[in-house]
């Protein structure tokens, strides 16, 4: 029964960590929007989600194994973003010092971002809710 | 947590930006200054910072900035001919500080805007924690 309510928040949760992850990108660009040969970066968040629920499906992703050894492998799943450099779109945008961050598109990013985090949230709480409704009948 | 990474990656662009804010208060200040050294009067040299990208681990591609060091002005000093000054040449020629007020204030409206773009980032953060926290109410 709970392994179905874990199924339920799957999705949602993945959402939610993704977005997560990419504020935290969207933020390290707007840090280094001043800081000579940093390139902008992101994550295509389309593949990384759909990355993320395919490992869903491999059973046992987050059983650490016991290290009695130096030469053990990490048993841990590491899912590993891969980073893409945003593309400049026109040669103006290149500051003198090889800066390629774009402080609007940063900015816009980031809101909307941080907007779709929290609609992943309220989608979270009404399937709490959902699941209560029926907990008390 | 990536939202509370973002917490340090923000905080070390704020310290920064502080640091470059003042540098430049310092530049300004001392303007017509003059400093003592090996028995001699030199006129004071402008500081410019630079920014480093200061990853959050080792060869993570996001992080914050952090000031990677301060380099005196390369920009000549400007003889101005004011023979009646104390530290006048031979010739009547006075080797005067290479503070440019212009460039000064140009950086420090730059640097405030990138704390205050800095600022915003924290406090979407921290809203979307609290909206976190609050997910089961």
């Amino acid at each position: 029964m709970f392994d179905k309510i874990n199924k339920i928040f799957d999705f949602s949760q993945n959402a939610l960590n993704l977005y997560a992850k990419r504020q935290e990108i969207l933020s390290s660009n707007i840090a280094n929007a001043d800081t000579p040969g940093y390139k902008s970066i992101d994550i295509d968040f389309k593949n990384e989600l759909s990355k993320v629920l395919q490992q869903k499906n491999i059973k046992n992703k987050n059983i650490l194994l016991k290290k009695t050894s130096l030469y053990h492998l990490n048993g841990k799943n590491n899912h590993s973003f891969s980073l893409k450099f945003i593309p400049v779109v026109d040669a103006n945008q290149i500051k003198p010092d090889g800066n390629t961050v774009d402080m609007d598109r940063e900015r816009i990013e980031f809101i909307d971002n941080s907007l779709k985090y929290q609609s992943s949230l309220i989608f979270m709480k009404n399937q709490i809710k959902n699941i209560m409704s029926v907990l008390k009948g | 947590m990536s939202l509370l990474n973002i917490f340090n990656i923000a905080g070390s662009a704020l310290t920064a930006q502080s640091q470059k804010i003042n540098i430049i208060a310092s530049n300004l200040a001392n303007m017509e200054s003059t400093i003592y050294k090996n028995g001699k009067y030199y006129p004071y040299i402008a500081k410019t910072v630079f920014f480093k990208f200061d990853g959050l681990k080792e060869n993570s591609k996001i992080g914050g900035v952090k000031v990677s060091n301060i380099l005196d002005d390369t920009t000549p000093m400007p003889l101005i001919y004011d023979p009646n000054h104390p530290m006048a040449n031979n010739k009547g020629y006075v080797l005067t500080s290479n503070v440019n007020p212009i460039t000064e204030m140009v950086n420090n409206i730059s640097a405030s805007r990138s704390y205050q773009a800095n600022i915003e980032v924290l406090k979407t953060a921290k809203s979307m924690i609290i909206k976190t926290l609050t997910i089961s109410e």
